[in-house]
Parts: C-alpha cells; sequence; structure tokens
C-alpha cells in the first residue's frame, strides 16, 4: 500500500529572495532519487506539502510548470513556523516534498480566452500556469491569453525578470501595474487590479475563463469587475485557502460543505462557491 | 445462515484457544467506566456493560499515532529524510464491539478508504480486524440508533455477532472470517437455525422497543446547504457550549486529525493525533486570521458536518450511528437529537425558521 | 427518583457533588440582594483529607497514584474550557511560537497540562467544581487544584474569592512570606 503521507526527499538547489521586504523566497527543488520527479507528475494550480523533518509541513503552491524539467520550485511567504524554518534554510538542505495535492481545470480550459488576475504573492500558481501555456507545445491549445498582475510597489512584484519578457512577447497580453510608485522610469501600469482588470480584460464570453488569485481585497473589489465585463460565475475559477495538514481529503481540517478545499479544491469556480458556505 | 450455541462455560476455555493467533480486544473496567483494551493471557473481556465510555474507535486510529521517524543528524546517512515504521498489524479481534460502534467503522472507512487515497494506518488496522458484535439488549435512554441507521442487533460491519442468551451465546456467523474465528475457538456446537433465528428475533424486537428516542433525517438531504447554514437557531445551539471538543473525541464517527512533529534531541517523529473542529487552532492560519473563529461557527461545522455535509457527500445516511455518547458525555447537554430535528424541520414551519 | 419500572430515595449528602459536600462557604460572599435566608455555614468539615492522605504517601505511590489518576485524559480540555478562572487569549497548550507542550497523549505532556493548569489557578481557585464536573473521562482533577488551595491557606491564610480588594498571595510579594523552600 503507497503511504500518501511520506513526502518524497528533495534537496534544496537555490534560494532566490524576491521581494524587497525579503518575506518572499523562491526554493528550486531537485529529487534525490530521480525516479520520484516522474511520480510526481502535476499540472499548473496544484499544490505540495513542503515537509520540514521536525517542523511540520506546509502546503504551498507549485510555482514551477510541468514544463520546466529537472526542478520544482516553490515561492513561500514567511509566516509560521514551517516557513520561518524554511527561509532560514541553505542550498543543500534537504526537506520533503509531499504531492502533488489538488484538482486542476485545464480540460475545461483547453481551445479557450484565458485571462490572468492575480495580486501580491498569490502568483505563483498562475506563473507555473503562464508558462506551461506559452510553451510551444501547448501554445496552439489556448486562444488569447491576457495577464494582470499587480502588487503594492515594483519591488514587491515576483518573478520580475520573466514578467518584461512577457511584455514584449506577442502571444500574451501582459498588463503589469503597481498600487503606487516613485520610481520615474516605471513604464508600465499604475493602479489597483481591478481598475486594470476594467481597462485591459477582454468581456466574457463563453469563450473565456478568467482565473483569479489573490489577497481577498483585490478579490471582493475585482468581482463585480468581472461581473460587469460579462463573465459568468462559472467562467470564473478562483482558489481557495485554507489550513491544511493532510492534502488529500482525510483529516477534515480543510472541509467547507461537503468539500474539502486540498482534495476538491483548492481551485473552484465561483458558481461552485455559490453553493458552497462562506466560511474561508 | 449458521449458528454456534457457545455455552458460557467453554467462553474462557475458547477466548484461551484464541490466544495467540489473534491479538484480543474487549471491553474493561476502568474507574467507574468501560473501555476497549488488549486483553493479556486469561483476561476475559468484561461483557457485563452498556457500552465503553470512549468509544473503540481508537483500535484503528489511536488517539495518538507515529506515522514516520527521522534523524536530524547531519552525521547520519539519510538524515532529515522520513521514514516508514514497522508496525504490528497482526490478525486482532475486538470481542463484544456494540453493534452501534461496529457499524460506525464502515462509515469512517468511507474517509480513510477513498478511491483517490487510502490511509495506510487505518486501513492496515481495519483488515487486520475481526468484529466480534455484543447485540445490545439494554439501551442507555440517551441511544437512537434505530434512527440513525443502525440498531441493537445490527450486523453491518460485524463478523460474528454474539447474543447473550444467559448461560449461553448464541453467534451468528456473519462471514468466513467470523467462522475462522469461531473454529480457533474450539467452539462447534451447532445450533439449530430455526430456534436460534426466533430467539434472536423476538430478542431484537425487545430490544428495538427499549430504544426510547429518534431523530429525524428524511429532509436533511433535500435542505439548501447555505440556508442552513445562514439559519438563526446556531445561537441558541451553541449558547451553551463551552468549546471542550469532548463530543468530538467521544465520537466513533469523528475522524479528524492533526500532524505534528516531535523532537527529542536529535531523533524526531512525525505523528497525528485527534483534532476537533470545537477548537479554535482547528482553522487558524499562519498569519492568525481564522474562518471559523467563533464558537458558533465551530459547533455549526461539526453539526452540518455530520448532519448534512456528510449527507450531501455520500448520499448514504448521517455521519452518525445513534450511541448518545455525546450526549451523556457534554457537559452543558448539548442535544444532537434536538439539533437534528431542528435542521431537519428547518424552513417547513414558521416557529422552526426564526 | 422514579423511572421505567424502579423507584428509588437518595441521600441528599451521597448525591452531593464532592466539592458542594465540603463547602465552608454556603452563603454568597457579595450580593445585591439575597433570595432566600443566609445558611448556617458547615462546620466540623476536614476539607483536605483526599490531599493529606496523598501527601503521606511514599514518593513511588504517590507517582503511582498521579499516573492512574491522569491516565484516562484525552486532552479534550473540557476541565480548562469550563473553568471561570481561565482568561488567557491563548492557553500555553495552544502556543505554537514556541510550543510549550506536545500534542500528543505522551503522558509526561498529559502531567504537564494538569500540573500547570493548577498551578495556574493556584490562590485564585475556590474549588467550584466546574472541573470536574465537566470531565468526561470522571478524573478527579480537583486534587490538584485542592493541594495548591490547601498551601495557600496553610502558607499566606488565603482562601480565594473572599475579598474583591485583596490580591491573591502568588499576585504580591510581603517581606513575610514563607521562604524555607529555598535551602
Amino acid at each position: 500500500m503507497q503511504n500518501p503521507y511520506l513526502p518524497y526527499p528533495v534537496r534544496i538547489d537555490e534560494i532566490i529572495t524576491e521581494t524587497e521586504d525579503k518575506n518572499l523566497k523562491t526554493f528550486k527543488l531537485v529529487f534525490l532519487n530521480p525516479d520520484d520527479e516522474e511520480k510526481f507528475s502535476y499540472m499548473p494550480g496544484q499544490f505540495a506539502e513542503l515537509s520540514v523533518a521536525g517542523k511540520g509541513e506546509v502546503p504551498i503552491g507549485i510555482a514551477s510548470s510541468p514544463t520546466e524539467k529537472g526542478y520544482l520550485k516553490f515561492t513561500v511567504n514567511k509566516v509560521g513556523l514551517v516557513t520561518t524554518c524554511l527561509h532560514s534554510m541553505k542550498p543543500g538542505d534537504i526537506i520533503g516534498v509531499r504531492g502533488p495535492l489538488g484538482r486542476h481545470l485545464w480540460d475545461t480550459l483547453k481551445g479557450k480566452n484565458v485571462v490572468i488576475i492575480g495580486g501580491g504573492f498569490a502568483f505563483t500558481t498562475l506563473r507555473s500556469s503562464i508558462v506551461y501555456m506559452l510553451d510551444p507545445l501547448n501554445r496552439m491549445n489556448f486562444k488569447d491569453i491576457n495577464a494582470i498582475y499587480g502588487s503594492r510597489s515594483p519591488g514587491m512584484l515576483l518573478y520580475r525578470d520573466e514578467l518584461a519578457v512577457w511584455e514584449t512577447r506577442d502571444d500574451i497580453n501582459m498588463h503589469i501595474t503597481v498600487d503606487g510608485t516613485d520610481d520615474p522610469d516605471w513604464k508600465y501600469n499604475v493602479g489597483f487590479v481591478p481598475t486594470i482588470t476594467e481597462q485591459k480584460a477582454p468581456p466574457g464570453n463563453s469563450d473565456t475563463y478568467a482565473l483569479i488569485c489573490g489577497p481577498p481585497i483585490m478579490i471582493k473589489f475585482t468581482q463585480p469587475v468581472l461581473d460587469k465585463l460579462g463573465y459568468a460565475h462559472d467562467h470564473i475559477i478562483m482558489s481557495l485557502e485554507m489550513r491544511m495538514k493532510c492534502g488529500i481529503g482525510i483529516c477534515g481540517r480543510c472541509n467547507i460543505g461537503k468539500e474539502y478545499v486540498c482534495k476538491d479544491g483548492p481551485i473552484f469556480t465561483l458558481a461552485e462557491l455559490d453553493n458552497m458556505p462562506k466560511e474561508y | 445462515m449458521k449458528y454456534i450455541n457457545i455455552d458460557k462455560k467453554n467462553w474462557a476455555g475458547g477466548l484461551e484457544n484464541l490466544y495467540g493467533n489473534y491479538r484480543l480486544f474487549g471491553p474493561a473496567k476502568n474507574n467507574k467506566h468501560h473501555i476497549f483494551k488488549e486483553l493479556g493471557k486469561g483476561e476475559l473481556p468484561d461483557l457485563n456493560y452498556l457500552n465503553t465510555l470512549p468509544s473503540p474507535k481508537s483500535i484503528a486510529f489511536p488517539q495518538s499515532e507515529t506515522m514516520f521517524e527521522y534523524s536530524l543528524d547531519e552525521n547520519k546517512k539519510g538524515h532529515h529524510i522520513l521514514k516508514e515504521i514497522n508496525k504490528d498489524y497482526s490478525p486482532r479481534a475486538l470481542i463484544g464491539i456494540r453493534p452501534c460502534d461496529a457499524a460506525s467503522f464502515l462509515l469512517v472507512k468511507r474517509n480513510f478508504d477513498t478511491p483517490e487515497y487510502k490511509d495506510p494506518y487505518w486501513l492496515r488496522a481495519y483488515e487486520a480486524t475481526i468484529f466480534i458484535g455484543l447485540a445490545c439488549s439494554s439501551p442507555y435512554s440517551t441511544c437512537f440508533c434505530t434512527s440513525a441507521g443502525c440498531g441493537p442487533f445490527h450486523e453491518d460491519g460485524l463478523d460474528l455477532l454474539l447474543v447473550d442468551e444467559g448461560k449461553n451465546f448464541i453467534a451468528k456467523i456473519l462471514t468466513p472470517r467470523g467462522e475462522k474465528f469461531i473454529k480457533s475457538a474450539g467452539w462447534e456446537t451447532e445450533a439449530d437455525p430455526t430456534v436460534a433465528e426466533k430467539i434472536i428475533k423476538n430478542m431484537k424486537i425487545k430490544a428495538e422497543e427499549k430504544i426510547a428516542s429518534f431523530v429525524s433525517t428524511d429532509q436533511l438531504k433535500n435542505k439548501s446547504t447555505t440556508r442552513l447554514y445562514d439559519a438563526t437557531f446556531w445561537d441558541d445551539i451553541a449558547f451553551a457550549c463551552i468549546n471542550c471538543g469532548t463530543c468530538t473525541y467521544v465520537c466513533p464517527t469523528c475522524w479528524c486529525f492533526d500532524i505534528q512533529d516531535e523532537v527529542s534531541r536529535n531523533s524526531g517523529l512525525r505523528m497525528r493525533n485527534w483534532d476537533s473542529c470545537m477548537y479554535p487552532l482547528f482553522t487558524i492560519h499562519g498569519t492568525g486570521y481564522n474562518p471559523r473563529n467563533t464558537k458558533v461557527q465551530r459547533v455549526r461545522q461539526r453539526f452540518m458536518h455530520k448532519l448534512k455535509y456528510y449527507v450531501d457527500r455520500y448520499n448514504d445516511g448521517i455521519q452518525c450511528v445513534g450511541c448518545g455518547r455525546c450526549i451523556r458525555l457534554c457537559p452543558v447537554n448539548i442535544d444532537i437529537r434536538k439539533v437534528c430535528d431542528i435542521m431537519n424541520n428547518y424552513g417547513s414551519s414558521s416557529r422552526l425558521e426564526t | 427518583m422514579k423511572g421505567e419500572g424502579f423507584e428509588k430515595t437518595l441521600k441528599k449528602n451521597d448525591v452531593l457533588q464532592e466539592n458542594c459536600k465540603i463547602c465552608m462557604h454556603r452563603n454568597p460572599v457579595i450580593y445585591d440582594e439575597l433570595a432566600a435566608d443566609l445558611l448556617d455555614e458547615q462546620k466540623d468539615i476536614d476539607r483536605y483529607e483526599d490531599v493529606r492522605k496523598i501527601e503521606d504517601m511514599a514518593t513511588e505511590n504517590k507517582w503511582k497514584y498521579f499516573e492512574d489518576l491522569l491516565s484516562p485524559c484525552i486532552r479534550c480540555y473540557a476541565c480548562r474550557n469550563a473553568c471561570p478562572l481561565c482568561y488567557c487569549p491563548t492557553c500555553f497548550v495552544d502556543e505554537s511560537k514556541p510550543q510549550w507542550v506536545g500534542k500528543s497523549t505522551d503522558p509526561v505532556d498529559i502531567r504537564t497540562f494538569h500540573f500547570l493548569r493548577a498551578y495556574h489557578c493556584a490562590g485564585r481557585c475556590t474549588d467550584c467544581g466546574a472541573c470536574e464536573r465537566a470531565c468526561p473521562m470522571g478524573i478527579k482533577v480537583r486534587l490538584f487544584t485542592k493541594k495548591l488551595e490547601m498551601d495557600c491557606l496553610e502558607l499566606y491564610g488565603w482562601e480565594a474569592g473572599l475579598s474583591l480588594d485583596e490580591r491573591p498571595p502568588l499576585d504580591t510579594y510581603r517581606p513575610n512570606d514563607p521562604e524555607d523552600f529555598i535551602k
């Protein structure tokens, strides 16, 4: 019997400090046993439990894309016990990865226009999605791709180098924005994500899906904008955050309504969320 | 169906024969109440009991269970890598379990044995266990098994049902595992099936008549989840609750757990411990934000999970077998029977709706 | 008491809670209105007979006694949650940074909880009995709090809950506080 609680051992290969407040670091992880990489077959939007021996586990969205071989990437915000310990680790240290966990909706998105809306440090699985869709082998499976990504300031944007490259490409309409900046050389948008969405996002129709991930306040104000643009609730895809332990729908912690967020989500359409208690 | 007569004079001898082939677990008196415990050689289960105070769920789901071990010593090979632990999953027999508690194992199995994931700890322990039921002839006043999907002579989840007839037990063999168990004990006197069936039927009717309380669950499926969730009656239900979690710990069908690392010097364990939706820590985020921050929310979660979310997810009964432990042991007398009726009737009369 | 097929008369003292049986303050200490007449207080009550019995035990017996006493504990914290003295925003057993106590059923962690809870209530516990009443496993948790109640009385002449104006003994320092425990 396979033990779904047993993490794959991985080595920290590289640690990148992403933001100016140094609270977000990206960990590039390499499987100790090369066979495990094949077993860990994932899609963008899924997450994994990062396991630190002696501290515990923490559920983190996968920031790398399955098209990127040989490693996994996770961008981790320093918040609690496990993430604080992760932030103090160095390349070469051994941790564990358990997953992939959660569902994805890529069957639904095939052949559609995709609008990505992200805010702050919740851009990790959206980065995975963009890299996945822009891969030469996948790009023809999607129509127009728009991406709106905002943060408080330029220094708080994740993956800045990649964002700049995406801005120059013609197979994705990238809209980077910040709440405000005093940088005279800032050449992108200034304004909150809902405002930029209203200006830049294409109107909703049966062929267009919006993927939103961000802080609750951003989601709260973006949702009316999408309603106004004509997005049906089953065309708005969101991700929930809950305290989790097992990640496989057994320990009961992330239960909302009849769903276990870890296994039946964490990605839900807004239409699905409309029928669930608002307890998240 | 095969029936065996076990003369009580041969009871101890049979158990003696079983000892060694099975790890035997049975009810035993501890303080003023009964618990399930592993029986030593020559130790007999105390079957003169109504039910154990804690449920026997710990046979497959101990309150604390080690999952993995690891070393933090960087000089050791494989340090920081979690390793599985060998555990004793040799055959074990749960002797004298009440039918309601046996039924709870089937219900909990839905959670631990899913198409996508199998919980190896629970499942291996469950598969190693043979369930020897003891029909229930004198229920508590808080029992409501007959309207919670089982009953005092219920057979689902059992390998063998023992019916106490005074001088002897009638053993109804329900599975091949049960038959093997009887054979290893050396109890061979077959009972006339027609007679045995008749005796059991009569006792069953009498026992069921003694169950004095009921819940109605027929409307739960039809209710809107969000309307039940938003109902105002939760404030009243939760008013007296002290959020102690006793109800969840003694419940045979509560399965939630926490995973924790414990380290002593350089060696560590990852373990799981029972947890409870009654506790604020259960859902608190690392940031301090808690989506279930108030007592009312947590009380609602427990009842909604058992009586609505479970119903919606599996479409097969409620997540409760009617053992009544939570009612008997609640320090403030919160009664799941009342809550169930309020939920079941919600919206069908104006009085209950408000 | 009547039920199906039985009738029984019980003596009040047989069914009274343990703490009520030995209660020395049956009259309210403060009140705006009194709903009934004041009662005679109980006299000639030995409140600490059970505590002294434990104190007189040899060390290993004492240890065994506490081990047995706490063995049924399921760490539901009903005793804590029922206690009128608990006011901490986060209980020490629920802290995660740092985590003071393990979460498993390790006897050391279970003892730590019970001992610390008792010490935390020392000089404040009025022996209302809510903890013992709430315990689903029937553990006599008052034995811990009573020991500290007795110490407070014997060392400081203090009984909790009688005055609003005086600070409890473990909350204050007086130059003549007993200090012979310092060796």
